[in-house]
């Protein structure tokens, strides 16, 4: 990395946390507290439900959010004010790609970053637990989230 | 009078049919440009309001808005613009293509029902 895009990196991960608070209040009245932070040197998610989103342009990068399908589907829940039991995978997939969509666009917005970083459409990965890996030289960092309803992860390759 | 939501994502389609709903509109739903167009080819005279998502797979939210306000058809109703896309530069080009109103997500379902109402000039609630 350019220092050009190290400083990019810095100011999306500065951004990362207001970005997710805002979201979780905003969306589904729920306050995300930082209870973990750790880095590792690739991007691999071991994960029951994670959403996925691709930076892309002059500054790349996978921006996840991840979690026990338990603690996803409250918070999904939440979010689409529907009861945890009435949800099908599909809600709770869509619901995950949508979250991690506006985490993402809320990073970008923060930072100011326009031209620099485009959004590719959301992935969303469901299973019993799933790995999923990006290639990638630059480190993740992991943050874990506690709301009032569930905890979650979000991995930051930026 | 009904609302239409075009957005691929079905969760926001659900947030923001129940806030028109709680407003005591029907809202109609497509899932990307070409269901929308659909849906304005059978119903645009019922239609007061189109809430639009800018990116979307195959047609983006700003050439389905380019197509609807090139139409003598539908060129009166107006679009909202309901986006994660925030920067400047995105919110001039959907203003100059005739958007009139843009919402920015994440939003309050409070926040999304003062613009829904301003766009279909009934001032705030």
């Amino acid at each position: 990395m350019n220092n050009q895009e190290t400083d990019i990196s810095k100011r999306l991960l500065e951004c990362m946390h207001a970005s997710v608070t805002d979201t979780l209040s905003t969306m589904a009245f729920l306050e995300a507290k930082l209870i973990n932070t750790q880095t590792m040197d690739t991007f691999t998610c071991t994960s029951q439900v994670a959403g996925l989103i691709y930076l892309h342009g002059n500054h790349e990068g996978m921006i996840a959010l991840t979690g026990d399908r338990s603690d996803i589907v409250q918070i999904v829940s939440k979010v689409i004010a529907l009861p945890a039991e009435k949800m099908l995978d599909d809600d709770i997939m869509d619901g995950v790609s949508e979250l991690i969509n506006m985490i993402a666009g809320g990073m970008k917005s923060k930072a100011g970053l326009s031209s620099q970083a485009n959004l590719a459409p959301p992935i969303s990965v469901m299973g019993t637990p799933s790995l999923t890996q990006w290639k990638t030289s630059s480190p993740t960092n992991i943050f874990t989230f506690q709301t009032e309803v569930g905890k979650f992860q979000v991995y930051a390759s930026v | 009078m009904k609302l239409l939501t075009i957005d691929d994502s079905k969760t926001m389609r659900r947030i923001i049919t129940g806030v028109g709903t709680n407003l005591g509109y029907d809202v109609l739903e497509a899932e990307n440009g070409l269901m929308a167009l659909e849906v304005l080819r059978n119903s645009s005279d019922e239609i007061g309001l189109i809430m639009l998502d800018w990116n979307m797979p195959g047609m983006n939210g700003l050439e389905v808005l380019k197509i609807i306000k090139a139409s003598e058809d539908w060129k009166h109703i107006p679009v909202m613009m309901v986006t994660t896309e925030s920067e400047k530069g995105h919110i001039i080009q959907a203003v100059k293509n005739g958007a009139i109103q843009y919402v920015t997500k994440p939003f309050t379902p409070e926040n999304l029902s003062s613009k829904i109402m301003e766009s279909l000039g009934m001032g705030e609630i």
